[in-house]
């Protein structure tokens, strides 16, 4: 069994809340945070996303970040859920690395502002603020981060492929802490893009239901703070990420294969560097975004790979909504939760099981010995990666 | 250090023709550049050369002519950077949604506006099931592209992978940075004269795209602008990188690293060259990427007439024009000439000349923030 990479540090925003207790408690309460555009100025007020109902100013006001700074919603909530993180592992930002994952960007900054570019000279900070790696750049700077900057974009699998990396950049010596992880706000893009698809769900998603109809858009950030062995110290390890797994389906641009291909092998991936057997696992957090496609994909690929004997699992979606670059790091921190309180989150608006499949994800909240979480996350672009996430003393 | 990784395959699509290596470059001479393409449909089906942006028909077809070239068909990973992504589709579905009021949008543009649309094509084109991830870190993203690789090789997870960047001009997008300065104003008047740095570009959208600016532009000039902004351009190199070397080999890839706003270059530098076992005098040739955007050239002036004063220094992005992921021109041309022995005298910064090439440093940054260094060494 490989050690894994120690975890120090953990921070978390979405619509459940500001931080990491707010999240435990709903996740342990089913209680989703679910509601519909406010913040968002969109025409499809009748989908249900999971908003954060804090404008721009009330976040920057958080941060102290002064109203001229060119800093857009994604790198806002980027900040708090990296600044809670510190907190709690209280590293020296001084030589650390930054990974971070976003699909988004500065969109929502573009959307709004790119007709009056020509006109509004004031505007005209955002111009380069849309593409992804500027977040990433001013939240270095915000910061005071000068190990590196790296920023992902893999669309739903960003925030999990950030962390790997951050594994891999402290396994090979690269690194001796990274804050890993992702972030995406709402945006009229994605909601637009995500609807004109036709996977949004018009009511509460239903993962892994018979009568799943699609996803809800969510917002929110998560980042961990990953250390190598030698900078521990006496400081808590929160948990250690033994395994992890990238793979591509290289069967459809937006669609999974139906054998679930590319999440068998980012499965398969993700234990063997975690060097433990299928039946080690004892709580899967699955992508399971209540589309269609990706939830009879995923049941493929987890019958493929754990046989008869399928762990616990359950999707979360339906609490946060599907966070798109930030929803693997989302997932990553109720990995650690589960493996902390040592309990399986509930998967809501479940009924009925799809009949072809015959899988049942845990409905209640259950306490449990949990030693091996795992996490799926897979994306666009045919990209899957899965996540193995064990116990300190593991 | 783990093992050696070797560059066994490369490509280049710009705004240089492939096969013009040795015959001259030609300087890019207009604000804003395509690049000169290849026949697709030797790489891509016609029906969806069709639907393809020219980010993803550039990506694919220079990352098969990669493939071609090290006489590999299946890489162990795709690994690809992208600064800015897919600008047409994203800025298709943005004014369509714009102009439609957000209703009855077709998804096409929005599904090929994601980063990751390339590695994803490229993965489903050649059916490659293994590693596939996108680095988008503006001009930094190729580089951390290859940062991967070489990691990845040198821990032996993998043998053989397929690693490159890519960036398209849009309408929109690429013509939005004439409104923040980072494009140069018509240079007509602009490589002449010198005026308020701060003075926004008041030249529309349209008007970049409408005037004809070609070509009375004396080799040279570009580079010795004393104006903000610059010229850009599109492109992708793509390159095979192994943890063995085949037949067709061009080149080892030595290190690289990529730092943010560094305090003091001259220091990375050393520790870098340090790290490799290399003092300065052992950098026979240094690739720089000045792009005559005055206030930013610097970074580089400081290294030419300081620590580097006597080594034999070239540009490319006169030829290449500036674009996130140009450092793979860079990277094309240094495996050219360590395979070649030929550097080409219109790359030429300074008179110094070389007996053999070995160590080739390229050193490129985009308006101070991302710095990166890549080391390449012949065989």
């Amino acid at each position: 069994m490989a050690k894994g990479v120690a975890i120090t540090g953990m921070g978390i925003i979405s619509a459940l809340g500001p931080d990491v207790p707010t999240h435990f408690n709903a996740l342990k309460n089913a209680r989703h945070g679910l509601s519909y555009p406010e913040i968002l100025k969109t025409r499809h007020t009748n989908l249900p996303v999971g908003e954060i109902k804090h404008s721009n100013a009330d976040l920057a006001e958080k941060l102290n970040i002064p109203q001229e700074l060119v800093v857009t919603r994604a790198a806002l909530l980027a900040a708090l859920a990296i600044k809670e993180a510190l907190n709690q592992s209280k590293i020296r930002a001084n030589g650390t690395f930054l990974v971070s994952g976003t699909s988004v960007g500065g969109m929502d900054a573009t959307e709004e502002h790119f007709k009056n570019f020509q006109e509004n000279k004031e505007l005209r900070k955002y111009i380069r603020a849309q593409h992804p790696g500027f977040s990433t750049e001013q939240l270095a700077e915000y910061f005071g981060i000068t190990g590196g900057v790296n920023t992902i974009s893999t669309a739903c699998s960003s925030g999990a492929n950030a962390i790997m990396l951050g594994a891999k950049l402290i396994k090979s010596g690269k690194a001796k802490r990274v804050i890993a992880g992702g972030t995406d706000c709402l945006s009229r893009f994605t909601l637009n893009g995500f609807n004109s698809l036709m996977i949004l769900d018009k009511g509460f998603c239903k993962p892994f239901d018979k009568n799943r109809n699609g996803l809800n858009l969510g917002e929110g950030a998560a980042y961990l703070v990953l250390e190598a062995e030698g900078e521990i110290g006496e400081r808590l390890v929160l948990g250690r990420l033994s395994g992890y797994g990238n793979a591509n389906d290289a069967f459809h641009q937006t669609a999974s294969s139906e054998t679930g291909e590319g999440a068998f092998l980012s499965m398969q991936k993700a234990l063997k560097t975690a060097e433990i057997s299928a039946e080690k696992i004892d709580y899967i957090n699955a992508h399971g975004t209540g589309t269609l496609n990706n939830d009879l994909s995923e049941s493929a690929a987890l019958k493929r790979i754990f046989k008869s004997e399928i762990p616990d699992f359950s999707s979360t979606k339906a609490y946060s909504g599907h966070t798109l670059a930030a929803a693997g790091a989302l997932e990553a921190v109720f990995s650690l939760l589960s493996l902390q309180e040592k309990c399986v989150f509930p998967n809501l608006n479940f009924k009925k099981g799809i009949l072809e499949v015959g899988l049942y994800p845990e409905t209640g909240f259950k306490k449990k010995d949990i030693n091996f979480v795992m996490s799926n996350s897979f994306g666009f672009g045919g990209n899957c990666t899965s996540l193995i996430f064990s116990r300190n003393g593991e | 250090m783990g093992n050696k990784v070797f560059v066994n395959g490369i490509s280049s699509i710009s705004v240089q023709e492939e096969f013009t290596w040795g015959k001259g470059f030609l300087e890019v001479s207009e604000e804003i550049s395509r690049a000169h393409k290849p026949d697709f449909k030797k790489y891509i089906k016609p029906a969806a050369l069709r639907r393809m942006s020219p980010a993803i028909k550039m990506g694919l077809s220079a990352g098969k002519m990669a493939l071609e070239d090290a006489k590999l068909e299946m890489p162990d990973a795709i690994i690809t950077g992208t600064g800015q992504g897919c600008k047409r589709d994203t800025e298709r579905f943005l004014t369509e949604m714009e102009s439609g009021g957000e209703v009855l949008l077709s998804p096409t543009s929005f599904i090929q506006s994601t980063h990751n649309t390339l590695a994803g094509q490229m993965a489903l084109h050649i059916k490659c099931r293994g590693y596939n991830i996108t680095y988008t870190q503006n001009s930094a993203s190729l580089e951390l592209a290859l940062q991967d690789a070489l990691m990845q090789l040198q821990e032996k997870s993998a043998k053989n992978i397929l690693t490159g960047g890519v960036e398209e001009i849009s309408e929109l997008i690429t013509g939005f940075m004439a409104f923040d300065g980072q494009l140069k104003k018509n240079h007509k008047t602009d490589l002449l004269d010198n005026r308020d740095l701060n003075t926004p570009n008041l030249v529309s959208n349209q008007d970049v795209f409408s005037k004809n600016y070609l070509a009375d532009l004396p080799q040279g000039r570009l580079l010795q602008s004393k104006t903000p902004g610059t010229f850009f351009a599109e492109g992708s190199q793509f390159f095979v990188l192994s943890s063995e070397k085949n037949k067709n080999n061009y080149a080892e890839l030595k290190d690289l690293t990529v730092k943010y706003r560094p305090e003091n270059m001259n220091t990375e530098i050393q520790t870098f060259l340090a790290k490799n076992d290399l003092e300065l005098s052992d950098i026979d040739t240094l690739i720089l990427g000045n792009n005559g955007d005055f206030r930013f050239d610097n970074h580089y002036h400081t290294l030419q007439q300081g620590i580097f004063k006597e080594t034999l220094q070239l540009g490319f992005k006169q030829f290449s024009g500036e674009y996130d992921t140009a450092s793979g021109f860079a990277v094309w041309a240094a495996c050219r000439i360590l395979k070649s022995g030929i550097i080409p005298s219109e790359m030429k910064l300074n008179k110094k000349s070389v007996s053999k090439i070995k160590n080739i440093l390229i050193y490129n940054q985009y308006l101070g923030k991302n710095h990166s260094l890549i080391l390449l060494s012949g065989l």
